[in-house]
């Protein structure tokens, strides 16, 4: 059963398409890298996919489920470009709000906040106010909330944009291991290098889907190959030009 | 059960903001101490200078008026010209500084009583007592209140409604303002929690303070500044937390229009001055109709009307429920648009 089914996804902001007609799919187990330039309609379609913003055309299942639903929202995690976080509550309290809000009931949420907060490295600070954290620590918080419930679906925005190369390889160990799980994360980046860590990728260009297929497929349909130069090819072949919100 | 949770986190992150807890509880007890002073100290004398050299003031015009001989006219315009005198008399005129509408009238009473005591001077005796008889003010009863009531009993009520409304309807619309800025509100919509729990969360978690804060502002006017009160003081935390309520419902749908804070500060002069000016600090009586009509469609000036009545009259709940079913159904009307705005960011 695939984790995503997305089927024909129209989104309009007043005049403008953002998204024409996007078709993807979403294995469990696996990662699907959004690449694009930005204001390709990267975040619009994640929002979509979330159930946050609604559709001018198109379904979206969850499973079986179509979405939005609010049963299957608690088995998304989400992290978005922005920290999303309450500076003035501590880590751990951040934590177990946002379990608290997915339906897990109070010992659990406190269990799994700590958990999570030394999976991240964070278990020393966790007491400290978020206003009190670093950039990186920040970063490192926004993604343990978005684990927190064990969500089967991971929706991940640009989350390594800003930080440096050590915790760069610690997301991406961290996202090898919810693959291992059986976790479907969807990242969004539009940062070659890191799109080839990536199961599949899909190239969005003016809010259409121009390349769909893994790292390495992509790559061998160009002479340098390289995903940049994939990218480029495949933009010039679609003629899509124009940039979306 | 999420209600609670939106609640808590609320709670926890108000009580942690020491700054917030200062506007919340203390800004309210320094304005009204402020007003207390400047209301409670007006003017109530004129001055006034009379030119000439036998004048000796009855106690009936020292009541009225602090008043001083002068020699001459000049000397009078002078000190009038200073602000050392309100007005002066010389002679048969009776001239007023007239800048200032309170000023001139407390200096018209000063003159109509010497006035009237020259007249009655130059009367034959015998008239002179039968007109003093005719002049005399009747004994007046109050019907509310008592003749120790000052400008700031008067105004109390309405100044601690608007306060907390205008406090609750800043603070709450920023806290809701953020948690869209910030991007916190996209997070927790990621999960099944109803637009109407998030809303209702805001509300049980700044209920619980705007309560709070009406215990203090109340129990500081009431215990410390001791404003007359005819009332029992449950009734005037309903009514207040009845306005913080609508004030609440306010303040975070007016944040879903604004992009920033400043943004939610421009709503200022368009939400929040005018229901100061309706909340009963200016009487209507004399406006034109469209304003008194005007007035109605500024929930405040329901509450403060409720207020008046309990503390002022001493106006029971059956006297003011209507008061309260409104600002019930404005609160209730923005509660709903809230939830639908919300909408822009979930369906469900």
């Amino acid at each position: 059963m695939q984790a995503i089914t997305a089927t024909g996804i129209y989104k309009r902001f007043g005049s403008e398409e953002v998204l024409s007609g996007v078709d993807l799919t979403l294995q469990p187990g696996e990662i699907l890298g959004i690449l694009g330039p930005s204001g390709a309609g990267k975040t619009t379609l994640v929002k979509c996919l979330l159930g946050t913003l609604g559709l001018d055309g198109g379904t979206i299942l969850i499973e079986k489920t179509p979405m939005p639903n609010l049963r299957m929202m608690d088995r998304i995690g989400y992290m978005a470009q922005q920290d999303a976080l309450y500076e003035d509550l501590t880590g751990l309290q951040n934590l177990i709000f946002y379990a608290r809000l997915k339906g897990m009931d109070k010992r659990a949420a406190v269990a799994q906040a700590h958990a999570l907060m030394k999976l991240v490295e964070l278990d020393k600070d966790e007491n400290k106010k978020v206003v009190n954290y670093s950039g990186g620590m920040k970063r490192r918080l926004s993604l343990t909330a978005a684990l927190i419930g064990d969500p089967d679906v991971i929706v991940l925005d640009e989350p390594t944009v800003g930080i440096d190369p050590l915790l760069r390889e610690l997301f991406w160990t961290e996202f090898d291991r919810l693959k291992a799980l059986g976790r479907a994360i969807i990242v969004t980046t539009h940062v070659m290098d890191e799109a080839e860590k990536c199961d599949r990728l899909i190239l969005i260009r003016g809010g259409s889907i121009i390349e769909n297929g893994s790292p390495e497929a992509l790559k061998a349909k160009t002479e340098k190959g390289t995903l940049e130069a994939a990218f480029i090819e495949s933009a010039r072949r679609s003629g899509k030009g124009g940039d979306a919100a | 059960m999420k209600i609670f949770v939106i609640a808590g986190r609320l709670i926890r992150q108000i009580a942690g903001d020491k700054r917030t807890l200062v506007v919340m509880l203390i800004a309210p007890m320094l304005i009204m101490t402020l007003l207390y002073y400047l209301l409670g100290n007006g003017v109530t004398m004129a001055k006034i200078d009379v030119v000439g050299s036998d004048y000796e003031a009855s106690d009936a015009m020292l009541e009225l008026a602090d008043v001083t001989l002068v020699s001459t006219e000049t000397e009078a315009i002078n000190r009038l010209k200073s602000g050392e005198s309100d007005g002066y008399i010389v002679e048969d005129r009776y001239v007023a500084e007239g800048t200032d509408p309170s000023i001139t009238a407390l200096a018209r009473r000063a003159f109509m009583q010497y006035a009237q005591e020259r007249n009655l001077a130059a009367l034959p005796p015998q008239m002179a007592a039968q007109a003093e008889k005719l002049a005399a003010m009747p004994e007046i009863e109050l019907y509310y209140g008592s003749g120790d009531y000052e400008q700031f009993d008067f105004l109390a009520p309405s100044m601690m409604g608007f306060i907390i409304f205008f406090l609750v309807f800043l603070l709450a619309g920023i806290a809701f303002l953020r948690e869209r800025i910030s991007g916190t509100l996209d997070r927790i919509l990621v999960s099944s929690l109803r637009r109407s729990q998030l809303v209702a969360g805001y509300f049980l978690g700044f209920g619980v303070f705007a309560a709070l804060q009406t215990v203090v502002i109340q129990s500081f006017l009431v215990y410390v500044l001791k404003v007359h009160t005819q009332t029992d003081f449950p009734l005037v935390l309903l009514i207040n937390l009845t306005i913080a309520g609508t004030s609440l419902a306010m303040g975070t749908l007016f944040s879903a229009f604004a992009r920033n804070e400043f943004q939610l500060f421009q709503f200022i002069p368009i939400v929040i001055i005018p229901q100061m000016m309706f909340c009963g600090l200016f009487n209507l009586r004399e406006t034109p109709l469209f304003l008194q009509l005007l007035a109605k469609v500024f929930p405040l000036s329901y509450g403060a009307d409720a207020l008046r009545k309990v503390m002022l009259q001493g106006a029971g709940f059956s006297d003011v429920w209507q008061d309260l079913a409104i600002m019930l159904g404005f609160t209730l009307l923005f509660f709903a648009l809230n939830i639908q705005v919300l909408r822009k960011y979930r369906k469900l």
